[in-house]
């Protein structure tokens, strides 16, 4: 019984939602496709499955922090055969690690590393049992995250002789799950989609004056909630000096986090954070994906996600431990430009374009050659960003075999008009989500092409919250604030002395 | 209420500083529409850009006296590899401040001089981006370190590099005794980076005596070493330590539970581990566990050096001379002056004998203590020898202590 395999490995008596059905799938040999929300135990689907194949699993994931932190889940477990490919390793480490890779349980690998032909020669070694692609979206073009180097793993997986493979992503449509299917070339896939509806997680979209009135219900809202929470916005300027605002104010353990602090300082934080010295996090969407924090009461939108997927993962982080939770987006009229602007700068405009294509060789990018100096040029000349210059690099190696000069200009202007189009109308529905006067769960599910949820005690704004039910948010313990300093010795002594030794100091 | 002028407002605006006790006051003078407002911050640093770093620049200016332009400032804090600034950072006694604030950004050095120099802090001198500072500067100055001093056993020449090895795997070797001790084997580990970790795990294993043994060993060796330091240093140090009780604190906030500057804290930090760095390596018998986390570094093993240099010292040792050197790598001879210079400050041990006479070196010492100067042109019109080159002089500086 698969139950007794979860409760010896994990300790649980019982899945969640969609971990069996996902798990039994792989078990009869089927690809297969899972769809599960953030926050509900996805890479159980894999760990649990590793256990039993008794194979290595070779996991994709496209973010160095995400692996990171899965990698570091698992040895948490007591999973000593935990291998993380990353382009962080030194060449030393990398051979080494190739070396050896059939000690392995557990590899887990970002996308660029499978462009190596060593990595893909010592994976071909391997009898895997496995392979796994995280955050799957990625891969299509019109998903919300989308990577094009996720678009060469549906050739990896033929290279490695088509292993069992599994696709996993929290959000997406129905149309980007066939393109996962697509992209990936497999034939025939089972896909086990629970719906993206958090229950537990009511949503709020409240609309203020201004940057200053939602400083001011921030403030409110960092006094009234008891819990742990996390504010997201736009800009790292933004989320510090929010903090500070917050900390001026009289709220105690905030602290900021975004991409531009060193990584000790960030892992602190993280960490801190889940320890519960930390109550609130002011955040770019840097914070967030791989922190399993259970007891995070809410989630606060500043500034508007990237889109309805965004919102949808961000607001996961809420309530993971089933208790009531809150998702509120603090919105003030023309907010919607942020979102818009951030995916303009996505895709290359035309004009780049026809001036990139007037100025590049070829047969130079397709050999992958660009002389760095002229990729320097084009991307200052051009004032590409990095997203848009390796956008365009892949569309030409994927496209070449296609189409010949102006042929391959005119296909990717046309594409990216196309994904340009449908995006704009995506954010459309979004925005129009945003102002409806409908209940938002049922909007929100319409999004994703699924059917009503049943009505929800605490569902959104809409449907009505009762007063003060922020308030009322159950904390699982008081936090564990540090102990307060009584001196250096002591504190040394409480690290590094066991209680009743450090007593005679 | 206050904030409302957000970010893009904050350009406009003037600020005017005044300090009452503990509370500080800010006056915004807003150029649009010519409304003052002033508020109130309670903790300073977060709102304030960094004055322990102002201090930092005042104090190189002191030392550099006009002779090098503010970037030299730059390059020197960020630890550029370069001869220059190799030589720099020992010709003017700066040699601790090299590669110590790697962070700088040169807009804020500029925009700090420019502030320096209204205030008449600075005297700009005729060459582009060179001063001096006045006596009000240097008044300033004084002020500055008398309450925040320049940490005295901060050495980052000598140890920039491995200072942040040895705190990665001090602090989660510190971490992971924490739990082991108070029975907890699942933890996040504070360090991320796979080298530190499997270091930990090595530690462990070779390591004889039990846990609880080398948590009281580790504690009786911090002690010893923290008793020497001031309450501020081991105040900092403690706090940044991550243990079973809680995590360690960021520099941030530590800086906002002392009122102090971030800057300073981050200095003081990195100071006491230098000062820890120098004793485990003098005293090694008295640190087995300390030192035991740097014993595969040999003491001169991270000094800086440029690849370039590095390969004329190999060439020297295997016995070809400077101008054979240059012939044979294509390059100047006064490149390969500059590389045996870079070679004699990184290596106390490397002999300046074969390109400098006992005679000459005893001149240009001589010469150096009567023209009080490090201006080498100087030095070289004094003596008024013309066999006496550049290089010469150079290599003797090397060799004349930091000579502040």
């Amino acid at each position: 019984m698969l139950e007794e395999s979860l409760y010896e490995h994990f300790g649980f008596t019982t899945f969640r939602p969609g971990q069996k059905e996902i798990i039994a799938s792989l078990l009869d040999g089927h690809n297969t496709l899972g769809m599960l929300p953030t926050g509900s135990g996805k890479s159980l689907c894999y760990q649990l499955t590793a256990y039993l194949l008794q194979k290595p699993v070779v996991i994709v994931s496209p973010l160095l922090s995400l692996m990171q932190d899965q990698a570091e889940q698992l040895r948490l477990m007591g999973e000593k055969s935990v291998l993380a490919l990353n382009s962080f390793l030194d060449p030393r480490q990398k051979r080494a690690s190739l070396q050896h890779i059939k000690k392995y349980r557990f590899i887990f690998l970002s996308p660029e590393m499978l462009a190596g032909e060593s990595v893909i020669r010592a994976l071909k070694d391997l009898d895997i049992g496995l392979f796994v692609i995280d955050e799957a979206h990625c891969i299509s073009q019109w998903g919300y995250d989308f990577r094009p180097d996720y678009l060469s793993l549906g050739h990896v997986r033929k290279k490695l002789s088509n292993p069992l493979t599994l696709a996993l992503t929290a959000t997406a449509t129905k149309e980007v799950r066939e393109d996962i299917e697509k992209q990936l070339c497999l034939d025939y896939v089972r896909q086990i989609t629970s719906s993206v509806d958090r229950g537990n997680i009511a949503l709020a979209v409240e609309t203020l004056q201004g940057h200053e009135g939602k400083l001011h219900r921030l403030l409110e809202l960092a006094r009234e909630i008891d819990g742990p929470g996390i504010v997201y916005f736009s800009s790292k300027k933004a989320a510090e000096h929010t903090a500070i605002y917050l900390k001026e104010h009289g709220i105690e353990n905030v602290a900021f986090y975004h991409g531009g602090m060193e990584q000790e300082q960030r892992i602190i934080i993280q960490r801190q954070f889940l320890n519960g010295q930390l109550r609130i996090i002011c955040s770019t969407s840097a914070f967030g994906m791989g922190v399993n924090k259970e007891d995070v009461r809410f989630v606060v939108h500043f500034h508007l996600p990237s889109g309805m997927e965004a919102y949808v993962q961000e607001i996961g982080r809420a309530g993971r431990d089933g208790k009531q939770s809150v998702a509120i987006i603090l919105y003030s009229e023309g907010d919607e430009g942020l979102p818009l602007h951030l995916f303009e700068q996505e895709l290359p405009t035309e004009v780049q374009l026809e001036g990139i294509f007037s100025y590049l060789n070829f047969e130079t990018v397709i050999l992958g050659k660009v002389p760095e100096a002229v990729e320097e040029t084009i991307i200052r000349q051009f004032s590409l960003n990095e997203t848009q210059w390796r956008f365009i690099k892949h569309f030409i190696r994927l496209n070449i075999q296609k189409y010949t000069g102006t042929q391959l200009k005119d296909a990717m202007k046309r594409y990216v008009a196309e994904r340009r189009e449908y995006k704009t109308e995506k954010l459309h529905l979004f925005f129009r989500w945003l102002g409806s006067n409908g209940c938002l769960r049922n909007g929100l599910l319409r999004y994703f092409d699924e059917e009503p949820a049943p009505r929800n005690t605490q569902c959104c704004t809409n449907c009505g919250l009762s007063r003060g039910f922020t308030e009322k948010l159950q904390v699982k313990e008081s936090g564990k604030a540090a102990d307060s300093y009584t001196g250096w010795k002591q504190e040394l002594a409480k690290i590094l002395l066991k209680a009743e030794d450090s007593h005679e100091k | 209420m206050h904030m409302n002028n957000n970010i893009r407002e904050f350009n406009n605006l003037t600020k005017v500083l005044i300090e009452i006790t503990q509370y500080v006051g800010v006056f915004w003078y807003n150029r649009n529409d010519g409304s003052i407002k002033l508020f109130y911050f309670k903790a300073v640093i977060s709102v304030l850009k960094s004055t322990f770093l102002e201090a930092i620049f005042l104090n190189c200016l002191d030392k550099f006296n006009g002779e090098r332009s503010i970037f030299a400032i730059y390059h020197l804090l960020k630890g550029k590899k370069s001869s220059q600034t190799i030589q720099d950072a020992h010709l003017f006694g700066l040699r601790k401040l090299f590669a110590a604030y790697s962070a700088i950004g040169r807009d804020y050095l500029d925009h700090c001089v420019t502030a320096f120099l209204r205030k008449g802090w600075v005297l700009p001198l005729g060459r582009d981006h060179h001063y001096r500072l006045t006596g009000k500067g240097k008044a300033a100055l004084d002020a500055y370190l008398k309450n925040q001093p320049i940490p005295s056993s901060l050495d980052s020449w000598n140890f920039n590099n491995l200072d942040s090895a040895f705190w990665g795997r001090l602090s989660l070797l510190v971490q992971s005794l924490s739990h082991m001790i108070h029975e907890r084997y699942h933890f996040y580990p504070i360090q991320r980076d796979e080298g530190i970790q499997n270091w930990v795990k090595g530690f462990f294993k070779e390591y004889p005596g039990s846990r609880g043994a080398i948590g009281r060993s580790l504690f009786e060796e911090l002690s010893t070493l923290l008793e020497q330091k001031s309450d501020i240093e081991r105040y900092i140090f403690v706090m940044r330590l991550t243990g079973v009780h809680r995590i360690g604190s960021t520099f941030g906030q530590i800086s906002e539970s002392i009122r102090s500057d971030e800057v300073y804290v981050r200095f003081v930090f990195w100071g006491t581990l230098h000062f820890i760095l120098k004793e485990i390596r003098n005293k090694q018998e008295n640190f087995p566990i300390l030192f035991s986390i740097i014993k595969e570094y040999p003491p001169s093993a991270d000094k800086p050096l440029t690849e370039s240099a590095r390969l004329t010292m190999k060439m020297l040792k295997e016995g070809k001379e400077p101008k054979q050197i240059a012939v044979m790598r294509g390059l100047k001879a006064n490149t390969i002056e500059d590389h045996i210079v870079e070679i004699a400050l990184a290596m106390p041990s490397f002999s300046i004998g074969p390109f400098v006479s006992g005679e000459v070196a005893d001149k240009i010492h001589e010469t150096v203590r009567r023209a009080k100067t490090k201006q080498l042109k100087i030095i070289k019109n004094e003596i008024s020898d013309p066999q006496v080159s550049f290089f010469q002089i150079r290599l003797v500086l090397t060799r004349a202590g930091d000579m502040s």
